[in-house]
């Protein structure tokens, strides 16, 4: 194990401000200091023993602090980052690392020029210093601790999993995965504070511990993320189920009287990622729930890397989906975003062909496709786990799983029919149904999904409304200038335009209009009423305004619609409403529709 | 109108029906090497597929019309790449059907 | 998925909201539909059917497939002799490996020129037309030709041939209607008790405080989601907010705070610089 930094890391770093593949590398590696948590990543001190300069580790590599891989005091070799400058300190910079690896876990200092060695620094790690006795370490604890945490040392460390509201006194060993910011609030007894952490043993448990005011303050600074603690004298309720964001029936409380030691001179352990894994067959009752759920499969295929346009930013993000099988005999597609999707999703991709098994830790349960799982930034995706289930599942695979036909989760739905779900892929007909019926919706309005054809939009209809900019209704031209919102009872000088727009859709059996509304017409055409008007006025010898509803025509969607009786002029009609668009997931489509064809052969 | 020359949808146990046919299949690249290229059909058999590849670089899934030559070589006209993701189950289905019940569509 | 929207659909198309004055072209057509019987459908078909119906039902009666009449076709396959030597069509051939039919596309606007040039012998494309029988000769008018981007396209357009047949053909000789009635309960499988469920039109998040204008909140998270500050890797100085949002720094500060505590927003390179938490 290498266990020095490379002198003058920092100052190469400066002069050489990005590595990529083309310029020679430097191999550099830095001391992490002063590791700490921001949103989704983390940054860090990078050392080198005679100069610091901030540093910022991209969300993948979280997984690696919270397994403790990546320490802080520890060692990391830099592959590839990029040097930015902080505005307004034209002198300062930051690096920006985009790939890493751990060198040596956590050493027993920060590394001081002072005891710089000709060839670098060399310290050994702590594991190494811990080669001692338990009652020696004791005893140098008892040495220097306060009572208190003498008490811990020489207590028995209760397993979190075994900890309950109605217990005496316990101590707990546990590492801080996660730790929230200091928040404030108002409320009726006045102001207070309030932080938590997310705390994980060796066995892999999680709680979470919530502390309020004088706690907050106490222990802030006490908990380091990534940092283990022998904690005793907290007390247990009952998890708010709305807030819970770990597996566990119950939230800690710390107060001023708790104790929390930092178990320094202890051997590191690495807790193991705890999994509550749902088959994917039973994954329909989770659609659209807060419950967050993991997870195991095995990779079916890996898509490369697609841009995403997030409606609410326009900005672009990376998305890789994946599908996933298990033993249910059922597929389920995991978008996996961000840098999950860019990161460990090419490493998917290199070795999609091998059909490793992955577990995914925290996903988000969506009805896109039916059923469809989905990263967050806390997400964690482990390769082939070392685990009975994975093995189970790969043994499974291999003797019978690639032979067996798979199902997407999504397409059936049948397990979960009842549940209320929407599903792209429930309850899907042909225009003709709807078309044939002309009374379908007379009593409340009915849902189908259906996939068709954008075959004609009117070029010359009113596509759109002028609306209030805050509330979205309609606004009036104002005497003098302006536009008056008769919601809001106030005048702006500005209005945005909002889709209202009659579509003609085609599928194998006919042909019908759909009425859209705004969020619906804006994916349909794939730009804002307001940037589509633009077009329109704008002139010269190509007509973008109808080369745009042209590009639009023929192509295919996946449209949730609902359809009503209107009557108009006393006359009663039938109106179908654009409620959802989604594109279309060919692969997805072809499963569906050749269930549909094995289910007609064996029904003759 | 002409369908004097289809080509079949095959996967590899299809092959040794249509040796001197024309077929098409897709196969997962495995290797390439001049004036040929070794694949995986989607019933997991391997697949020769000669004559002059496309321009590079292939993709992990390729199409190839031509005649098959052996129960499992064919001789390649048209060449596609088919990208890195495709539903090889499903192509499978698809040659099963287009050689079964519904040939007729087909051929 | 279904998008919230604070406006009212249901008032949209009715009679008495402001769109009175225009008549509601929504569902005029959906009952002319009705009246006529003509089928207007896109009939997913290989060039091989097309060949066999042209075959016994001969060209008085039409093209008809199993008992549904093609007017309008969707194929996909291979380009070929593409030509171009007039200047208000593009001829080529579509080969989809069962067989091969002509085609036309008219050029007559920008567009359509655009869409054939980026179509070339030997791309893969779905096309969209119309059957036209002309002196024993059948030729597609082509509506669109759209190059084929993801291949599971292609699988997909033969298995939706063989399921349009296989729902049709035990039908056949019946009227187009309850032809394409049977696709559908078949279709459907049996769905129906749960079809019906409805959708809560789901309103958007509280962007108001009451009096129209946006709550701080909201302002900020708005502010650090435009793409000209996510681009800034460094994020957004809280100074900057304040001056942009103009908002006194002191005001900001908690709410800031209190969005990074819900993970809405994070501290970038110090505590100052904040971006937004993209999921």
């Amino acid at each position: 194990m290498e266990n020095s930094v490379t002198q003058d890391g920092i100052a190469t770093v400066l002069s050489n401000q990005s590595l990529d593949s083309s310029s020679v590398r430097p191999e550099i590696v830095v001391q992490v200091v002063d590791l700490k948590p921001v949103g989704n990543r983390y940054t860090f001190n990078a050392n080198d023993g005679n100069m610091k300069m901030k540093a910022m580790l991209p969300a993948t590599l979280t997984c690696e602090i919270i397994s403790g891989k990546i320490q802080n005091l520890g060692l990391v070799r830099l592959l590839d980052y990029t040097v930015n400058d902080i505005p307004g300190k034209s002198e300062e910079k930051y690096m920006l690392i985009t790939k890493c690896e751990a060198v040596a876990s956590a050493l027993d200092s920060e590394i001081k020029a002072e005891i710089k060695a000709s060839t670098g620094i060399t310290l050994k790690p702590k594991q190494e210093f811990v080669a001692k006795s338990a009652s020696q370490i004791i005893n140098e604890q008892r040495g220097n601790a306060a009572p208190a945490a003498r008490m811990a040392m020489t207590r028995r460390v209760h397993p979190l999993v075994s900890l309950n509201p109605y217990q005496g006194s316990w101590t707990i060993r546990v590492r801080v995965t996660n730790k929230g910011v200091m928040r404030t609030y108002n409320n009726a007894r006045g102001e207070g504070c309030v932080f938590n952490v997310e705390l994980t043993d060796e066995e892999g448990t999680q709680i979470q511990a919530t502390m309020f005011n004088a706690a907050a303050r106490k222990f802030y600074d006490r908990f380091e993320m990534g940092k283990v603690y022998y904690i005793s004298r907290g007390s247990l309720k009952l998890a708010n189920k709305q807030f819970k964001t770990v597996q566990n029936d119950y939230e800690m409380t710390l107060n001023e009287n708790s104790e929390v030691e930092e178990a320094s001179n202890e051997e590191m352990f690495t807790p193991e990622i705890k999994f509550n894994f749902v088959p994917i067959d039973e994954l329909g009752t989770y659609v659209n729930q807060k419950d967050l759920i993991d997870v195991i499969g095995v990779v079916q295929c890996v898509s490369p890397t697609m841009s995403i346009r997030r409606k609410n930013d326009n900005e672009m993000i990376p998305k890789r989906d994946i599908t996933l099988a298990d033993e249910s005999k059922n597929t389920v597609v995991v978008s996996l975003w961000n840098d999950l999707a860019t990161g460990i999703g090419q490493e998917l991709l290199d070795m999609a062909d091998n059909h490793p098994v992955i577990a995914i830790k925290s996903l988000k349960v969506g009805d896109f496709q039916g059923v469809s799982l989905s990263t967050i930034s806390r997400s964690n995706v482990v390769i082939n786990p070392d685990s009975p289930e994975a093995k189970k599942l790969k043994s499974w695979y291999d003797a019978e799983g690639k032979e067996t036909s798979m199902s997407a989760i999504g397409s059936g739905m049948s397990s979960s029919a009842n549940n209320g779900s929407r599903s792209m892929y429930s309850d899907r007909v042909f225009l003709s149904h709807i078309t044939s019926n002309p009374s379908l919706g007379e009593e409340k309005p009915v849902f189908f999904s259906i996939r068709a054809y954008i075959s004609f939009i009117k070029p010359d209809q009113t596509m759109w409304y002028r609306a209030c900019k805050t509330c979205n209704k309609k606004v009036t031209e104002a005497m003098d200038s302006g536009y008056w919102c008769e919601g809001c009872q106030k005048k702006d000088q500005e209005c945005s335009l909002r889709y209202i727009m009659a579509v003609k859709v085609s599928d194998s059996t006919g042909e019908t209009w759909f009425s859209a509304f705004n969020d619906e017409a804006e994916k349909i055409i794939g730009c804002t009423a307001d940037e589509l008007n633009n077009l329109k006025s704008e002139e010269g010898e190509v007509n973008e305004f109808q080369t745009k509803l042209k590009e639009t025509t023929w192509s295919s969607h996946l449209f949730r619609i609902s359809v009503s009786q209107q009557e108009y002029n006393s006359e009663k009609r039938q109106r179908i409403t654009v409620r959802g668009v989604s594109p279309i997931d060919f692969a997805a489509e072809t499963r569906l529709l050749l269930q549909d064809i094995s289910k007609k052969k064996t029904s003759q | 109108m002409d369908t004097s020359s289809p080509s079949v949808f095959v996967n590899g146990a299809l092959m040794r029906r249509y040796v001197g046919q024309k077929v098409r299949t897709v196969i997962q690249v495995i290797g390439s090497d001049i004036g040929s290229v070794v694949g995986k059909s989607t019933d997991d058999l391997q697949i020769v597929v000669r004559g002059s590849s496309p321009t590079p670089p292939l993709t992990t899934y390729l199409e190839v019309i031509g005649i098959a030559e052996s129960d499992n070589a064919i001789r390649a006209e048209t060449w596609t790449n088919f990208g890195n993701s495709f539903g090889t189950h499903n192509y499978n289905e698809l040659c099963k059907l287009a050689n079964g019940e519904f040939k007729h569509l087909f051929i | 998925m279904f998008s919230s929207s604070q406006f009212e659909p249901n008032s949209a198309f009715s009679g008495g909201g402001f769109m009175s004055s225009q008549p509601s072209q929504a569902y005029e057509s959906s009952s002319s539909t009705a009246k006529n019987r003509e089928f207007q459908g896109l009939v997913p078909v290989t060039v091989k059917q097309i060949t066999e119906c042209f075959q016994t039902s001969g060209e008085k009666s039409g093209l008809v497939i199993n008992g549904i009449s093609l007017t309008n076709v969707s194929l996909v396959g291979l380009v070929c002799d593409k030509d171009v030597s007039k200047v208000t069509e593009v001829r080529f051939t579509l080969d989809d490996g069962t067989g091969r039919i002509d085609c036309k596309r008219w050029v007559n606007e920008t567009f359509d020129a655009r869409e054939m040039e980026s179509v070339r012998d030997g791309t893969y494309v779905r096309v969209n037309g119309h059957l036209k029988t002309f002196q024993g000769k059948t030729q597609l008018l082509v509506f669109s030709v759209r190059p084929i981007m993801d291949f599971n396209e292609v699988t997909f357009h033969y298995i939706e041939c063989i399921h349009f047949y296989s729902q049709n053909s035990e039908s056949q000789g019946q009227q187009v209607g309850d032809v394409t009635q049977s696709v559908n309960t078949t279709f459907q499988g049996g769905s129906n008790t749960n079809q019906a469920t409805p959708l809560n039109p789901v309103v958007s998040s509280q962007n108001n405080d009451g009096n129209g204008r946006k709550n701080l909140d909201d302002m900020i998270l708005d502010y650090l989601k435009q793409p000209a500050c996510t681009a800034r890797q460094q994020g957004i100085h809280i100074d900057e907010i304040a001056q942009q949002l103009k908002v006194p720094k002191n005001k900001l500060e908690g709410v800031v705070q209190s969005l990074e505590g819900d993970g809405l927003i994070y501290s970038t390179i110090d505590e100052y610089h904040f971006k937004h938490v993209e999921l």
